[in-house]
């Protein structure tokens, strides 16, 4: 659906002349049906990247395709959900009428409209801000508006930008929900995030960004969880054996007699654990300190 | 992906109901506000009190006298900041994620607010009428003035907002500096004075708001050409600039 051909952007200062490439040589394609993340630490070039996707922005570089049209081309006929960031919305509009207004926007039909809104409403906890103006909601309760307003449309291209920002731990839960309801085959959904958790559980692929450039992409239930070495706290019994003799760089924890921190891959783990219980070692606790994906934005931003 | 409405009109009536709250409200309440001060000045006419040159309000010489002066301001007020306000706050995203063309709803807003200005003469031809208890001091020509003149003038808002919220404050800028240059030419040609020719070339270029005055005699051949090609082609440039330069300006822009 989405084909990113060595897509580049760079900003000129129009006085210093100095450049800034804020996305270099990006390539990827993305396809229906899929969740896909994008990960990278602050001004990795994600905004960037969605800025291009929906045609906000020209590529200074390479060209970017969206169903084999320009993504204005794309958007102006199909129309995209999208959640910004830091969500905008025009201050004294009611929250009925925003979802109202974006909802005729996105072409849902008169005879639906209400209905979908209401479905909206409810969906997202709303309805007791009916009679708020967007000014006087709460960032979260904002967030939440700009949710409704990406998913009201029902459209099969859905870009999420740091999509739980200012959300409190109950509602992230619930978008993560939301997101997974989301899920149908003929619809691409791409969630860019700082939160690497919210990625691993959602996503299907992600790509780690790092200045601009693509770095990794890191695909769930590929082997990558078995062969990606993470770090693990292991703790033993006394008399602890010594874990360092087996996997080398273990590094012992201070202050508590028989925890070590080791980085190894699964099965690397494995066996070396197979051999200390087969020495004897009673093993109280075995825990990953970071997921799959940490570890590999770990590697790709160092 | 469900069925889909793609009416290209279907957000004009959010639209004009903008239009009616801001800057309806505030024709409105300038309406009144001139129908009240006819009022007390044709009572003060009637009641003898008036002094040797107090005025004696007419219908048209009102709509004359209110054009002439805020004619400039009122298309500001239409039209003033449309696209850069959008860009400037983020609104755009949502919007324009939607499938709608950028050029084609503001095209929609431009003609809205042009609509919103030519019924402004309405509102205080409504409002003068009770007052003065007559006419309301409309005419073809008034109409005719304000249109192109919204034509003009809002054209060269429209086009400037696409690059900065304040764009209208360049707008005010060359209205005026048109005006006070055509009034120093006319006063050279009474004086037989040759102009200096900066200010010659200056009045050629600037968009030629001193050929409309309200309640003046109606324009014909070249300056009506002038004004409409000039207006014409900055609504085409604006919309041609809409239609082709990306709303984005940056990441998070």
């Amino acid at each position: 659906m989405i084909q990113f051909q060595s897509a580049s952007k760079s900003y000129v200062s129009l006085f210093t002349r100095r450049r800034v490439d804020a996305l270099s040589d990006f390539s990827m394609e993305m396809h229906r049906g899929e969740v896909v993340g994008i990960a990278g630490p602050n001004g990795a070039g994600k905004s960037t990247l969605i800025s291009l996707l929906l045609g906000f922005l020209d590529p200074s570089g390479g060209r970017v395709l969206v169903d084999g049209r320009t993504p204005r081309a794309y958007v102006e006929h199909d129309g995209a959900g999208y959640l910004t960031e830091l969500i905008a919305l025009p201050p004294a509009w009611r929250v009925p009428a925003t979802l109202q207004r974006l909802a005729v926007l996105a072409g849902v039909p008169a005879t639906e409209r209400t209905a979908r809104v209401n479905a909206q409403l409810a969906q997202l906890g709303l309805e007791e801000h009916i009679r708020k103006t967007n000014k006087q909601l709460s960032k979260g309760n904002l967030q939440r508006v700009g949710l409704g307003q990406a998913l009201i449309g029902d459209f099969d291209l859905v870009v999420l930008d740091e999509p739980t920002h200012g959300l409190d731990p109950l509602w992230t839960q619930r978008f993560r929900d939301i997101v997974a309801e989301l899920r149908r085959p003929e619809r691409l959904i791409l969630i860019a995030s700082h939160n690497l958790d919210e990625l691993e559980r959602l996503a299907d692929r992600v790509a780690i960004l790092n200045k601009g450039r693509l770095q990794n992409i890191v695909t769930r239930g590929a082997g990558l969880e078995a062969a990606t070495p993470v770090l693990w706290r292991v703790v033993f019994d006394a008399p602890a054996p010594d874990v360092a003799a087996v996997l080398p760089g273990a590094t012992p924890i201070e202050g508590r007699a028989g925890a070590w921190t080791v980085r190894a891959t699964r099965s690397g783990l494995s066996a070396a654990l197979a051999r200390l219980l087969g020495d004897g070692a009673v093993l109280v606790e075995c825990t990953p300190q970071e997921s799959t994906l940490e570890s590999a934005f770990r590697a790709a931003v160092r | 992906m469900n069925a889909r409405t793609r009416a290209p009109l279907r957000y004009a009536p959010w639209l004009a109901r903008d239009l009616l709250v801001w800057p309806g409200v505030v024709y409105a309440a300038v309406a009144v506000l001139v129908g009240f001060i006819d009022w007390r000045l044709a009572l003060r006419a009637a009641s003898g009190h008036a002094g040797r040159f107090s005025l004696v309000p007419t219908a048209a010489a009102t709509q004359a006298g209110v054009w002439n002066t805020c004619l400039t301001i009122a298309i500001l007020f239409a039209i003033g900041g449309v696209v850069g306000i959008d860009v400037h706050r983020g609104y755009y995203r949502s919007l324009f994620s939607k499938p709608m063309a950028p050029w084609w709803y503001y095209l929609q807003r431009y003609l809205l607010a042009g609509l919103m200005v030519l019924l402004a003469p309405v509102l205080l031809g409504a409002s003068v009428a009770v007052a003065l208890h007559g006419g309301t001091g409309l005419s073809g020509s008034l109409f005719a003035t304000i249109a192109m003149a919204y034509l003009l003038t809002g054209s060269l808002t429209l086009l400037c907002s696409i690059f900065r919220p304040e764009g209208w404050l360049l707008v005010f800028i060359a209205a005026f500096l048109q005006n006070m240059i055509a009034g120093m030419l006319k006063a050279d040609r009474y004086m037989n004075i040759d102009p200096p020719a900066i200010m010659t070339w200056v009045h050629r270029v600037l968009p030629p708001f001193d050929l409309l005055v309200p309640g003046g005699p109606s324009l014909q051949g070249g300056d009506l050409a002038h004004v409409l090609i000039y207006g014409a082609s900055l609504l085409i440039l604006a919309l041609l600039l809409l239609r082709f330069r990306p709303l984005g300006t940056g990441g998070r822009s």
